[in-house]
């Protein structure tokens, strides 16, 4: 198929997708035009070509195109049998042949119509072409309708409508057409005077009342320019005079006959014939340039369908198998505790200004805060440096943060320091409810990493919120150590 | 240097990385997501690819930096006396047992960014500037590879952007960009392709291709959008009923709620195409409800309450009758189609349309009344639809709540006259879906009304863009 069918069935699958008001998936069609690459229109055109549908359009277009052959070889000889025609009605049963007459009946209408034609093709009121070819397109598409009886071809012949007007494809086709249809035509005259001035002897006249000699002298030598430029002989202007209408004895049959033939060749078929070519040859050259119109309604929608956005590559690097099993650390709460309350704030939201933090109840000797790396060894090492045994040793965390294993580590180390209880403490519960995250999942994992660096308890509190009842909770088993350190 | 460059995604846990990658490529499915640290334990690949299938960037999904302080702990170590420079550390580190053990995770990351061209760090910038956030760029720094940090979370109210911003800069990184990963915006996107432009000097042609690419299929996504809405409002605007004058009560009351289901459901076919034209599979929604059926959306097309909720002003007719809104309609096409306006110009006015006027005039003469969709419900249409392509736009793939048409923009067609071609489809029942026995496919001229809405929508839609 050519790329202007390929054209055709996409244009016509649009219009039947439209009709039916929406996209007919077809995921292997897609996925083959995705795969195809090139543009958007490039895919587009794939996708109809593998569509079941489009198949069954293409189909139907072989079908209409084989009519259309056929039509086009019926207008054809219709041509050639009217150009035929029209030599006959010249050279009828009179032994007398007006010249004048002769050459507006062979080549009159086919010069005016052909001044019409380029009258339109360079004003282009209905987009040129020419009357004769468009009038054949015309009856071809409605023959074609007619004589096609599949329900498909409707769609396709309007799909061909559509795309004809673009490019300037649709005048360059009635171009060829016309100007084929008259070069027929032409040829059709040619042999049809040949014939008739082979076997039967004319006389050739001319008159006139209106003009005068002179002017027709002129006509002469103008329609005889070319032959006489080839070197053919041509009636000059003693003959022209001789042969006029009145004057006796008939001269130069021979080269008044050569006259009429040369004019229907140069002034009618050979034109005809070059500007048929040079019709075909812009038809080529529209059909090569000829693209779809994307922004037709149907079209965009696909472009997501039809465009690839990513394509997986795997996984490079496996993760580590899934280490399980370890359960939360144990919510059961513990004693009250004796001794000193030590405090340690990790990566919390709360400024410096902030810090340390105060509860009504508990008196807390602050370590510091642990958020880089300096401020962790200083606080371990603090840590190591107590010689009595705390109470507890309070890590207050944020539950804004994720608990990363630097945390975890952080309290394995804490832990690793000092013999006393170690707990973490999960502060800032607002802070990630108005991000929108949730909380219990969020605890859940702080209790898990708890539970992985070996804390004794995990209690989530408020510290702006007296009532919460993990504040009131923390501040019932570490109330006793108040001034205890 | 390869072909297709390399560009390592990495950030601390839980910072959105693979939601990045989510957006980016366009595949929801990518990976895996959840509120957890560590969901991502390996190193997985997706590649960026133009439309026509030519791959542009590899992107690599890490797992999470969890221990920089560990890590920086063991690279100190590494420095020694034979003074290695920092990526030559690096290296050793990689050789050394920590890396299979302890710091696996890092390592990963680590061994990536070593053999990549650039990476993007990734920051969820509702976080403080933490030490180890500083840290984990001081290690990523000792790759001597280009490192784009990306701002996540910039949409959030809690975000600390400015915080961040001073503080990158600090570290000498001063090409950062903002994207959020749930909110999606095409510009954002761009911008973030051109910090890499300006990082990767040898792929600055792919990555101007990329973004040209990712502009075009905004373009055609946004088109396509328009044109279903178009599509919808040619076929509500135009749909059109017969209803016997003799019908009882009830039965015209039946008549009209079938009618107006007919509306809903192009409506709903309309939502189904929208969701489905912008990958989002309603179904994958459905724990989160879908206020598509439920909430603001769930709001149904013929209560006045959802013309005031959408600030559509209410014409005079339904405003006056204040009827329920079944009656509405049929109570102004009384008004407008009686039989008493039936003359002169009215004529010319309502009834140019296809139905053959004799036949028209006859039906009216016989106490016929036709039925259609009020301007006012066609105003609520256009307004709801609107936010939701604008809800569409704005959501990145890997937003997992629930998708809200949020609050009602104000569209210049929420008062005021309605678009060119809707008021002609008006008049024009042949061009409607919903009047499948008059329904005229082949009409070019439905075509051309389709593409002139299509564009008067898009121009709505990028002046809202603007301000």
């Amino acid at each position: 198929m050519t790329p202007v069918r390929h054209r055709l069935v996409a244009e016509a699958v649009r219009l039947e997708e439209d009709r039916l008001g929406r996209i007919l998936d077809d995921p292997a069609a897609d996925s083959r035009a995705r795969e195809a690459g090139g543009d958007f229109e490039q895919r587009l055109v794939r996708r109809a070509g593998e569509m079941a549908l489009g198949r069954r359009f293409a189909g139907t277009l072989e079908g209409l195109n084989q009519i259309r052959f056929w039509l086009l070889l019926g207008a054809v000889v219709l041509a050639l049998v009217a150009g035929i025609g029209s030599a006959a009605a010249v050279f009828g049963q009179d032994a007398t042949v007006n010249i004048g007459w002769a050459l507006s009946a062979l080549l009159g209408l086919q010069l005016l119509m052909l001044f019409l034609w380029v009258v339109f093709t360079l004003y282009r009121p209905k987009g040129g072409g020419g009357t004769l070819g468009r009038a054949a397109l015309a009856a071809v598409h409605g023959l074609g309708r007619r004589l096609s009886r599949r329900p498909e071809s409707a769609v396709v012949l309007s799909a061909s409508v559509g795309l004809l007007r673009r490019g300037g494809l649709g005048r360059w086709i009635a171009s060829a057409l016309t100007h084929g249809l008259w070069a027929m035509f032409c040829l059709g005259a040619l042999m049809g005077a040949v014939f008739a001035l082979s076997v039967r002897q004319y006389e050739f006249v001319w008159g006139t009342t209106l003009l005068t000699e002179g002017s027709f002298i002129a006509l002469v030598a103008m329609l005889a320019a070319p032959a006489q430029w080839l070197g053919w002989p041509v009636p000059d202007a003693e003959v022209v005079r001789a042969s006029r209408i009145g004057l006796e004895g008939a001269v130069g049959r021979e080269l008044w006959s050569g006259l009429l033939l040369s004019s229907i060749l140069f002034y009618g078929l050979l034109p005809r014939a070059v500007l048929t070519l040079v019709s075909l040859l812009l038809v080529r050259r529209a059909a090569g340039r000829l693209r779809l119109d994307t922004s037709l309604p149907g079209y965009a929608r696909l472009s997501d369908r039809l465009a690839s956005h990513a394509r997986p590559v795997g996984v490079l690097d496996p993760g580590p198998p899934e280490t399980q099993g370890l359960e939360p650390v144990s919510k059961a709460r513990p004693a009250p505790v004796h001794g000193p309350v030590l405090l340690i704030g990790l990566e919390l939201e709360r400024d410096s200004g902030d810090w340390p933090p105060r509860l009504a109840g508990v008196d807390w000797i602050t370590l510091g805060r642990a958020d880089d790396r300096s401020q962790r060894r200083d606080i371990l090492s603090a840590l190591r440096a107590r010689d009595a045994v705390p109470g507890v040793v309070l890590v207050l965390c944020s539950l804004a943060r994720t608990p990363d294993r630097g945390a975890e580590r952080f309290f394995s180390a804490v832990r690793a320091q000092t013999r006393g209880p170690v707990w973490a403490v999960l502060d800032e519960g607002r802070t990630l409810a108005a991000r929108g995250t949730e909380r219990a999942g969020r605890l859940r994992q702080w209790q898990l990493a708890g539970a992985r660096a070996g804390l004794d308890y995990v209690l989530e509190i408020d510290l702006d919120d007296q009532r919460h009842p993990g504040t009131r909770e923390l501040v019932e088993l570490v109330g006793q150590g108040v001034g205890a350190g | 240097m390869s072909a297709v460059m390399k560009v390592v995604v990495v950030g601390h846990t839980n910072t959105g990385k693979t939601s990045l990658l989510r957006t980016l490529s366009r595949d929801e499915t990518f990976g895996q997501v959840s509120d957890e640290p560590a969901t991502t334990r390996q190193v997985e690949g997706i590649q960026l690819v133009l439309s026509d299938g030519e791959p542009v960037m590899l992107l690599l999904d890490t797992p999470g930096l969890e221990d920089p302080d560990g890590v920086l702990d063991a690279l100190d170590r590494l420095a020694g006396p034979e003074r290695f420079d920092a990526p030559e550390r690096v290296r050793r580190f990689l050789d050394g047992p920590e890396a299979a053990t302890h710091y696996e995770q890092e390592a990963k990351v680590l061994r990536q960014m070593l053999d990549s061209d650039a990476a993007i760090y990734v920051i969820d910038c509702r976080e403080p500037v933490l030490g180890k956030y500083r840290e984990e760029l001081t290690i990523l720094t000792y790759c001597a590879v280009p490192v784009l940090p990306v701002l996540n979370f910039v949409a959030n109210p809690a975000s600390r952007e400015p915080e961040w911003r001073e503080q990158l800069a600090r570290l000498n990184l001063h090409a950062v960009v903002a994207f959020d990963t749930v909110v999606f915006d095409e510009a954002g996107e761009r911008r973030l392709y051109e910090k890499l432009r300006t990082l990767l000097d040898a792929y600055d042609r792919p990555l101007q291709r990329l973004i040209e690419d990712r502009r075009q299929q905004g373009e055609w996504l946004r088109r396509a959008a328009a044109e279903y809405l178009a599509e919808l409002l040619i076929d509500t605007a135009g749909c059109l009923r017969v209803i016997p004058g003799d019908l009882e009560a009830v039965k015209l009351r039946e008549m009209i709620l079938r009618n107006q289901d007919a509306v809903r459901q192009r409506e709903q076919r309309s939502v189904d195409a929208l969701l489905r034209l912008f990958r989002f599979s309603s179904s994958h929604y459905d724990h989160a409800q879908l206020p598509l059926v439920n909430g603001a959306w769930g709001m149904d097309l013929f209560n006045p309450d959802a013309l005031k909720h959408y600030g559509v002003r209410m014409g005079g007719g339904a405003a006056a009758g204040a009827a329920a809104g079944a009656a509405l309609d049929a109570a102004t096409l009384g008004v407008t189609l009686g039989l008493g306006t039936l003359t002169g110009t009215a004529v010319g006015a309502v009834l140019g349309t296809s139905l053959p006027l004799r036949k028209r005039i006859w039906e009216r003469l016989h106490g016929f009344s036709e039925w259609r969709v009020s301007d006012d419900t066609l105003r609520l249409l256009i307004v709801r639809q609107m936010a939701l392509i604008r809800a569409l736009l704005r959501r990145g793939h890997a937003a997992q709540g629930a998708l809200s048409s949020g609050a009602s923009p104000d569209s210049r067609w929420a008062r005021g006259a309605l678009p060119r071609p809707v008021r002609e489809a008006r008049l024009k029942p042949k061009w409607s879906r919903l009047n499948p026995e008059m329904f005229d496919p082949t009409r070019g001229d439905r075509q051309l009304a389709v593409q002139r809405l299509t564009e008067e929508i898009l121009a709505d839609l990028s002046d809202q863009e603007v301000t």
